[in-house]
């Protein structure tokens, strides 16, 4: 049950249930699955600001989508 | 280069992923998602923004720390130095090391994304929660608990509310909290609508996971999925112990609707997805669980079906049911549906023995003697469960599926068919559905209870009781029981056709005297079709109860109502004593006598067991209890008395079902039958003097009574003779009443005669001078059941018939030879001359001499046949039928065919027209015979009387050939003495 590869999994999930709790102590409204897509966007190197700046305004998109798809009026 | 597509890929894959995440756009082709992508990739590409710098992140945590230790969120503050200390000395998926620079990027990303991360009172105690949440899981507190799991008794055990007390004694009190066991958040709202309400405690408590030293599977499982899928997000899940799932089970069999697994919707029973045990993987357990769901959707089912016929839903209109709600909702003004009643009371009493088996299992399960497992539990109950799976299947057929506004009595007899064709269905697999078979006869002994009770109501008493209208038979309203046509059509019997299932109205075919039979033979009925060969046994006992009832006879030999058994009790006698001698019936006889034997044995003690309740009451004081019982009261009943039927021991064999039916209920309503009728032929023979008045009719009708109808017949012949007018009414009845009177004074005031008034065209031979007249009876009120009118009819047919041959008999009798002789001499003396040219007058007269013997001989002959061949002969056959009728359809049936038969016989038949032409031509001629006879010599000339030889010759051969090729083909061999003395007449011509 202790092989390498496991000891390393379990040591990943733990950073990433720790990398949660600070998300959501920072109130930075990232699940679980967004942010394992952003750490692994950020280790392929993408510019950390580039990428918030990519995910707020896709948050604020899809917004707007669904706000003009339910008929209302939002910015 | 290929490093970098590669790279370039992967990228894009994660973009992709991260816009159709946020976007929740699927369709990677939509043109907004490619927008998204192209935007994405374009800023991940071609920004402005430096790289993210260690130093400005450990500012920014600092910063964050400060403010909130300003804040005076000490415990958040420290949670956030700790987490992102703990972060940066962990590893990242694919990079190596710890604190990187991806490491900083990620924090940097996260306080990029952080929403007013200074305002921490706008989300302080979700965070502190989950902080918390994080930093308390234990190890000593979870070893700790694993040590409890071993000592701790029950922590689970819920309250019964009712009836089951005695648990409340070895209920223990909660040993420590329990993970996975809060106390129960989901209001408690319907404690009155179950007998059982139980507090599931076990609800709602999610622990993302829930540990056990040993039983781990799901554990073990839960990180095989992580560790073979990259992506596995593991689910909150509820954890359970599988003693917990046990209960449940127990409690969903029970009839128990707020259930935390087991979740009731609609009538549907489904399984919470998120329970898992920690020893089962997730599918395994849901595997069961599903299984276990079905059976406990039965038993709702049912349950909910009980609960509406007793009127005890709590649900003001249950849905799903239709069909039995209109039943129940309407309770208050309906009189009660009986055969659903008892339906309701034989599967109570199945359940209750099956929730008394679920009891024991949860004791054991609370004594803790034993292990119990959730599949033990489920082999222990897998009888039960096959029969409940048998129970509800036939309630679907047999309740559910009956479209809604069905009439009552639809839904009884087909009922009634889906136990007799399930139990003859499973009676024909053998030994391997005993228990089935056992379960499905004591239903349908149960439900057919008050079917029987109609029955025996009906031929007891003569009174068709049947408020709710569920018997195939039902009494029709607006016909008066002294009404003539009471025996036809007071009752309707229901029928539906196989295929169709549509209603037929077979009105009269109850009567069954004389379409009935045909009908019920050519049509495929499903009326309950136990029934079905004592159908007609039945009806014609009721019937004859009833009128017998009516008749207010002498001598009735009423038993006497307390002794008297009913018919289902006698039935269930029957059956006892049939179990308990089975083997030596010839029927039994076939194999494995031994378990026959003993399956029989036990059997018996159902019916046994019947018994008993039914000696609680008086039979026919249990039976009217039943019939007014309120709703409350029946449910009094049912859970007052404590009927305990051991079910799961009995195993029956009725491998001769219909046998069983043949010998233990027929035999009793054959009985009943027998006694009825013959009471009621008794009381019409004796003190409604039937015979008396069949006698009349043939006395005057058919002419019996020789001596009255020949002063009756006579006079108006001899007006006839002089010419007078005979045809007025008041002559007529003033003749018949001076005839009648002398000899036969009972019957003066009941007989009279009428003319109708014939087409003047018909009456151009003088022969048909006598049509129209009619002779009438009065036949007082139940006798006139056998004789209608419309014998009368057929009696007024032969009546005329044998007027006219009278007639042409006595007009030939009264010629005297004097009359032409005197003629012809005082003639002779005349006119001697002129009629030597001529034939002698003295040759003429010797003609009309031999004319008249042989018309004579004819009419005679035809006379005699009729009177003392047919008439006679066949009232001595009819006579002796009528002593041996044993029902009064029979003796119906008997007089009918006597009527037809002479009818037949008189050669009235239209089939036979011809022959009976002759025959009047001949009575004709012999009318004008008698005419010119009368006018006396002179008045004819001798043409006329070559013409009436040549006709009489030619009606004569006629008939005797005719009649001579009828006997030689030996088809009518009462008309051999007829042909035989016409022929001798014709051979001496």
């Amino acid at each position: 049950m202790a092989s390498p590869a496991n000891a390393n999994m379990n040591a990943v999930r733990e950073t990433m249930d720790v990398l949660l709790e600070i998300s959501r102590l920072l109130n930075t409204g990232l699940d679980m699955e967004s942010l394992s897509i952003c750490v692994r966007l950020c280790e392929q190197g993408i510019n950390p600001e580039a990428l918030s700046s990519v995910i707020k305004e896709l948050r604020r998109a899809s917004d707007s989508l669904k706000a003009s798809e339910n008929g209302t009026s939002q910015g | 280069m290929a490093h970098w597509s590669r790279f370039e890929k992967e990228l894009e894959l994660e973009t992709r992923r991260l816009i159709s995440h946020y976007t929740s756009i699927q369709d990677e082709e939509d043109q907004n998602f490619q927008m998204a992508l192209k935007f994405a990739w374009s800023n991940f590409k071609f920004h402005h923004f430096l790289d993210a710098n260690r130093h400005n992140v450990q500012r920014s945590i600092n910063g964050i720390h400060e403010k909130l230790m300003v804040h005076s969120d000490l415990s958040k503050a420290e949670s956030w130095l700790r987490l992102t200390e703990e972060f940066l000395s962990s590893p990242l998926p694919n990079t190596e090391g710890t604190k990187t620079e991806v490491h900083y990027s990620v924090l940097a990303l996260l306080l990029h994304l952080s929403d007013s991360p200074s305002n921490t009172n706008y989300c302080e105690r979700p965070r502190l929660k989950e902080t918390e949440k994080e930093d308390t899981f234990d190890w000593a507190k979870y070893l700790m608990e694993g040590e409890d799991i071993d000592t701790g008794p029950f922590p689970d055990t819920p309250e019964w509310s009712e009836d089951e007390s005695e648990e409340e004694d070895s209920q223990q009190p909660l040993s420590r909290e329990d993970s996975g066991i809060q106390v129960d958040r989901t209001p408690q709202e319907d404690h009155e609508q179950n007998d059982k309400t139980v507090q599931v405690t076990w609800t709602g408590c999610f622990q993302d996971s829930y540990l056990h030293l040993h039983s781990n599977l799901y554990n073990v499982w839960d990180q095989h999925l992580y560790n073979t899928g990259p992506l596995y997000l593991p689910e909150e899940k509820s954890f359970v112990t599988e003693t917990q799932v046990i209960r449940e089970t127990l409690w969903l069999f029970s009839g128990v609707k707020k259930l935390f697994i087991f979740q009731h919707n609609d009538g549907k029973v489904t399984v919470r997805n998120d329970v898992v045990v920690t020893h089962l993987t997730n599918n395994c357990l849901h595997s069961v669980l599903e299984h276990i769901a079905a059976y406990g959707q039965a038993v709702t089912r049912l349950q909910k079906f009980i609960d509406e016929v007793t009127g005890h839903s709590a649900e003001p209109c249950p849905p799903g049911l239709n069909s039995s709600s209109s039943s129940s909702s309407k309770k208050s003004s309906d009189p009660p549906f009986r055969t659903y009643q008892a339906f309701v009371w034989a599967l109570y009493k199945y359940f209750t023995s099956f929730k008394e088996e679920l009891n024991t299992i949860e004791k054991d399960i609370i004594a803790k003697d034993e292990t119990v497992t959730l599949s033990s539990v489920l082999e222990r109950l897998s009888p039960h469960l096959a029969q409940i799976t048998m129970l509800h299947r036939v309630f679907c057929t047999g309740v559910a599926d009956v479209p809604p506004g069905t009439p009552n009595v639809l839904r009884a007899s087909h009922l009634l068919n889906t136990l007799y064709k399930a139990i003859i269905e499973y009676d024909s697999v053998g030994e391997a559905s005993e228990q089935s078979v056992a379960l499905l006869f004591s239903l349908w002994v149960e439900t057919v209870r008050p079917y029987l009770e109609i029955v025996d109501e009906w031929i007891v008493h003569g009174h068709l009781f049947d408020p709710a209208k569920e018997f195939i038979i039902q009494r029709n309203k607006d016909v008066p029981v002294n009404h003539r046509d009471f025996w036809y059509a007071t009752y309707t019997l229901y029928s539906v056709s196989e295929t169709v299932e549509s209603e037929e109205r077979l009105s009269d075919a109850a009567s069954g005297s004389s379409g009935g039979e045909q009908a019920s033979s050519s049509r495929q009925h499903t009326m309950v079709s136990f029934l079905k060969p004592v159908l007609k046994q039945i009806i014609m006992a009721g019937k004859s109860m009833q009128l017998l009832k009516n008749l207010d006879c002498k001598e009735t030999e009423q038993p006497d109502d307390a002794e008297r058994k009913s018919l289902y009790t006698l039935f269930l006698e029957s059956v006892q004593t049939r179990l308990r001698h089975g083997e030596d019936s010839p029927t039994n006889t076939v194999t494995e006598q031994q378990a026959t034997k003993k399956s029989l044995i036990k059997m018996q003690s159902i019916v046994a067991r019947h018994l008993e309740l039914d000696d609680i009451h008086d039979p026919l004081h249990n039976f009217i209890s039943l019939l007014y019982l309120e709703q409350n009261d029946f449910h009094e009943k049912f859970s007052g008395s404590n009927v305990i039927l051991d079910r799961s021991s009995e195993s029956v064999t009725c491998q001769t079902f219909e046998l069983t039916l043949r010998s233990c209920l027929y035999p009793h309503i054959e009985r009943r039958y027998i006694e009825c009728c013959g009471n009621l032929m008794r009381t019409l023979k004796k003190d409604y003097r039937l015979l008396g008045y069949l006698q009349a009719m043939r006395n005057y009708f058919l002419l019996e009574a020789g001596d009255t109808m020949y002063d009756f017949y006579t006079a108006i012949f001899d007006k006839v003779l002089e010419k007078e007018s005979w045809q007025q009414l008041a002559f007529l009845n003033v003749q018949l009443q001076e005839a009648v009177g002398q000899r036969h004074p009972e019957d003066s005031s009941r007989l009279s005669i009428f003319l109708e008034t014939i087409d003047p065209a018909r009456k151009k031979q003088p022969v048909n001078n006598l049509d129209g007249l009619t002779l009438s009876y009065k036949v007082p009120w139940p006798v006139d059941i056998v004789i209608s009118s419309e014998c009368q009819k057929i009696y007024n047919q032969v009546f005329l018939l044998l007027l006219q041959i009278k007639w042409a008999k006595y007009s030939l009798d009264t010629l005297r030879f004097s009359d032409l002789t005197v003629a012809a001499k005082r003639q002779e003396g005349g006119q001697s001359e002129e009629s030597t040219a001529k034939e002698p007058i003295n040759q003429q007269i010797h003609r009309m001499f031999l004319l008249r013997v042989k018309l004579m001989h004819f009419v005679n002959s035809l006379h005699n046949y009729i009177m003392t061949r047919i008439l006679h002969s066949t009232g001595l056959e009819f006579q002796h039928q009528v002593q041996e009728a044993k029902d009064l359809d029979q003796l119906i049936k008997i007089h009918y065919r006597y009527l037809s038969t002479i009818h037949d016989r008189c050669l009235l038949r239209e089939k036979v027209s011809f022959v009976k032409e002759a025959i009047m031509k001949v009575l004709n001629l012999v009318l004008i015979f008698s005419d010119r006879w009368q006018a006396g010599f002179g008045a004819w000339k001798i043409e006329s009387i070559d013409k009436m030889e040549s006709d009489f010759k030619n009606c004569h051969m006629f008939l005797v050939t005719i009649l001579n090729k009828a006997v030689c083909r030996g088809s009518f061999p009462h008309l051999e003495s007829l042909a035989l003395s016409l022929m001798a007449g014709f051979e001496q011509c």
